[in-house]
C-alpha cells in the first residue's frame, strides 16, 4: 500500500492544485464511469500481479488515482484513463523493487484487451441486475444475507430486523456492515473467477 | 487486502450502516464529511460501498412474488392461475386453453419450450413444475402424473400419499414419496434424475427388461437407461446449483471448458465451438444463459482466448 496517492512520474495521476471540478461531480462520474469497470479491472490486476492479497489495495490506489485526476477535470474516455492508472501503478511497483514481478509481456496484450472490451459486466448487468444480485446474496453468509434482505425487501427498521432474527441491534449492524463489503466485493468480482487449470 | 485497506474499508461501511438506520444527523454528517476529506482513499472506499448498496435498492423487486403459490380456493379462475409464464419464454400448449377447470380436464396437456426458453407450471394443488430450455413435457389429465418427452424439468410436488406424482421418462417411471427433484433426458433412452428434498422412488418400465429399482434420497442422483441404473452421491449444494437454470443462470465449479460450453449450448442457437486444445481449461463461475457472447468475452478477457464469432457460430481458440 502506498501512503501516498500522488506518485511523480507518472501521467495518470496529475497533482491537484485547487480543484477544478465539484466534489459532486467527481463523485458522480466515479460512481457512473470509474465503479462499473471494477469486473473488468479486477480481471485486469489479478492476470498481471502474482500475489493475490495485493488486488485490492492495488485497486483502491488505481481509485484514488483516477480520482484524484478528475478533481482537474474529467477524463474523456475513463476506461482507458482506468487502465493506464492501472498499467502505470503496476510499472512503477516493480520499479520500485516493491515484490513480484509483472507476468512477462502479458500486460500490454491485456490491457489492449480490457480496454477495447465491450464491457461484459455492463451489458450483463443490464439485462440481469436482478439475478445478479441474487447470485451474489447466494454467496454471503446467510445472517449477512438475511439482514439484507429483511432491510431491502421487507423494508424493516434495525429493531425489528434484531427482534425478527432474535439478535441484537448492535449484531444487527456487524452483520449489514459485514455483508455491503462481502456484496459489494463480490459484484465487483463477478462475472466471478474464470482461472486457467 | 491490507490491515490499512481492510480498516478503511470497515470504517466506511459503518458509516454507510448509520445513515441507512437513521443513526444520522448534523453531527454525525460532519463527522463522516470530515473522514472523506481526510483522504481520497477514504473517499474512494466509501463511493465504492455506497454505490454497491445502492444497487441491492433492486431487491425490493422481489417484494412481488414471481408466480403466486395459488391456492385453489383463493383462485376462482383456475385457469389462469394455472399458467404463470416466465418473461422472455414462450409456451406452446398443443391443446387450446379452455375455461373449464383443469381438474378435470378431459385430456393431456402439451407445454414445451424452446431452445433458451423457461416457464413454470403451477398446478392447482401449489405443486410446481418448471421447464428448463427446449423441453417437451406432457402433463396427465388427472395433474398427478407427467411425461417429460425430451429436456429437462424440476419438480416440486406436494405429497399426497394416497395419489403420488408420477414422471414418466425415457422408460422409466419416477414416484414422489414428498419432494424436489430434477429430471433430465440426457441422450435418448438415458435420464439423470436429481433429488434435493424428500424421497423418491425410481423403476423401469419396460416389459421383459430385467427390474432395477431405487429409492432415492436428497443428494442422490441416479443415471438411468434401458442397461440399468447407477445412483451416487453429491452434495446437496451441488444439485441446486445444477439446477440453476431456474433463475436463468448455470454455475460451473471446476468445470471444463469444453462441459461449459457444451452446458451453454443448450440454451441457444448460437453455439460456442471449443478448440480441443483448450478443453481441459478450468471454468469457475455463474453466468446468465442465453448469452454466450458475454461468456466468449469473458473468456477473451480472463483468459486471453480467441474468439471468433461466425453465423450461429463462436469460436474459442488459444
Amino acid at each position: 500500500m502506498v501512503d501516498k496517492v500522488d506518485s511523480n512520474n507518472e501521467g495518470a495521476s496529475k497533482r491537484t492544485s485547487g480543484a477544478r471540478v465539484s466534489t459532486a461531480e467527481v463523485d458522480a462520474w466515479f460512481a457512473r464511469e470509474v465503479l462499473p469497470l471494477e469486473a473488468m479491472l479486477m480481471q485486469f490486476l489479478q492476470q498481471n500481479w502474482r500475489n493475490a492479497s495485493d488486488v485490492p489495495d492495488l485497486r483502491q490506489d488505481v481509485y484514488a488515482r483516477v480520482y484524484q485526476a478528475a478533481c482537474d477535470g474529467l477524463p474523456e474516455r475513463p476506461k482507458q484513463y482506468v487502465f493506464a492508472t492501472a498499467r502505470n501503478l503496476l510499472i512503477n511497483r516493480v520499479r520500485q523493487g516493491q515484490v513480484v514481478p509483472i507476468e512477462a509481456a502479458s500486460d500490454l496484450e491485456a490491457l489492449e484487451i480490457a480496454a477495447d472490451a465491450p464491457g461484459p459486466e455492463q451489458t450483463a448487468i443490464a439485462r440481469d441486475e436482478l439475478r445478479h444480485l441474487q447470485a451474489a446474496l447466494d454467496r454471503l453468509p446467510p445472517r449477512a444475507r438475511q439482514v439484507i434482505l429483511l432491510r431491502r425487501v421487507e423494508g424493516l427498521s434495525r429493531a425489528q430486523i434484531a427482534q425478527r432474527m432474535g439478535i441484537t441491534e448492535g449484531t444487527v449492524s456487524q452483520h449489514l456492515e459485514h455483508g455491503i463489503r462481502a456484496l459489494v466485493e463480490i459484484l465487483g468480482g463477478d462475472p466471478p473467477s474464470v482461472r486457467r487449470s | 487486502m491490507s490491515e490499512k485497506t481492510n480498516s478503511i474499508e470497515e470504517e466506511a461501511a459503518r458509516w454507510i450502516r448509520r445513515k441507512e438506520f437513521g443513526d444520522w444527523n448534523e453531527t454525525a454528517m460532519r463527522a463522516c464529511e470530515a473522514w472523506l476529506d481526510q483522504s481520497l482513499l477514504h473517499r474512494v472506499a466509501y463511493l465504492r460501498l455506497e454505490e454497491g448498496w445502492k444497487r441491492t435498492e433492486r431487491l425490493a423487486a422481489l417484494r412481488e412474488p414471481e408466480f403466486r403459490r395459488s391456492s385453489p380456493a383463493r383462485s376462482p379462475r383456475r385457469w389462469n392461475g394455472l399458467l404463470r409464464v416466465a418473461a422472455a419464454v414462450t409456451v406452446v400448449a398443443a391443446m387450446a386453453l379452455t375455461a373449464q377447470p383443469y381438474i378435470f380436464g378431459a385430456s393431456d396437456d402439451v407445454y414445451s419450450t424452446p431452445v433458451g426458453g423457461r416457464t413454470v407450471l403451477t398446478l392447482y394443488d401449489g405443486s410446481h413444475v418448471e421447464l428448463n430450455t427446449d423441453t417437451v413435457l406432457r402433463l396427465g389429465k388427472n395433474r398427478r402424473s407427467a411425461t417429460l418427452v425430451k429436456g429437462e424439468a424440476f419438480f416440486d410436488i406436494k405429497h399426497d400419499s394416497k395419489n403420488p406424482f408420477v414422471v414418466m421418462a425415457s422408460g422409466h417411471r419416477i414416484t414422489d414419496l414428498g419432494t424436489r427433484f430434477s429430471v433430465r433426458g440426457v441422450a435418448p433412452g438415458q435420464l439423470e434424475v436429481a433429488l434435493m428434498e424428500g424421497k423418491a422412488r425410481i423403476e423401469n418400465t419396460e416389459d421383459g427388461a430385467r427390474q432395477h429399482t431405487a429409492v432415492l434420497k436428497p443428494g442422490d442422483v441416479a443415471f438411468a437407461s434401458a442397461s440399468g441404473l447407477k445412483v451416487t452421491r453429491k452434495p446437496v449444494e451441488t444439485l441446486v446449483n445444477a439446477v440453476s437454470w431456474r433463475n436463468g443462470m448455470v454455475v460451473f465449479r471446476h468445470m471444463s471448458l469444453a462441459d461449459a460450453a457444451a452446458e451453454f449450448n443448450r440454451y441457444t442457437q448460437t453455439k460456442l465451438v471449443v478448440d480441443p486444445a483448450i478443453a481441459h481449461l478450468a471454468i469457475d463461475g455463474t453466468f446468465a444463459t442465453g448469452n454466450p457472447e458475454t461468456f466468449a468475452r469473458i473468456l477473451r478477457v480472463a483468459l486471453g482466448l480467441k474468439i471468433e464469432t461466425r453465423a450461429q457460430q463462436i469460436i474459442i481458440t488459444r
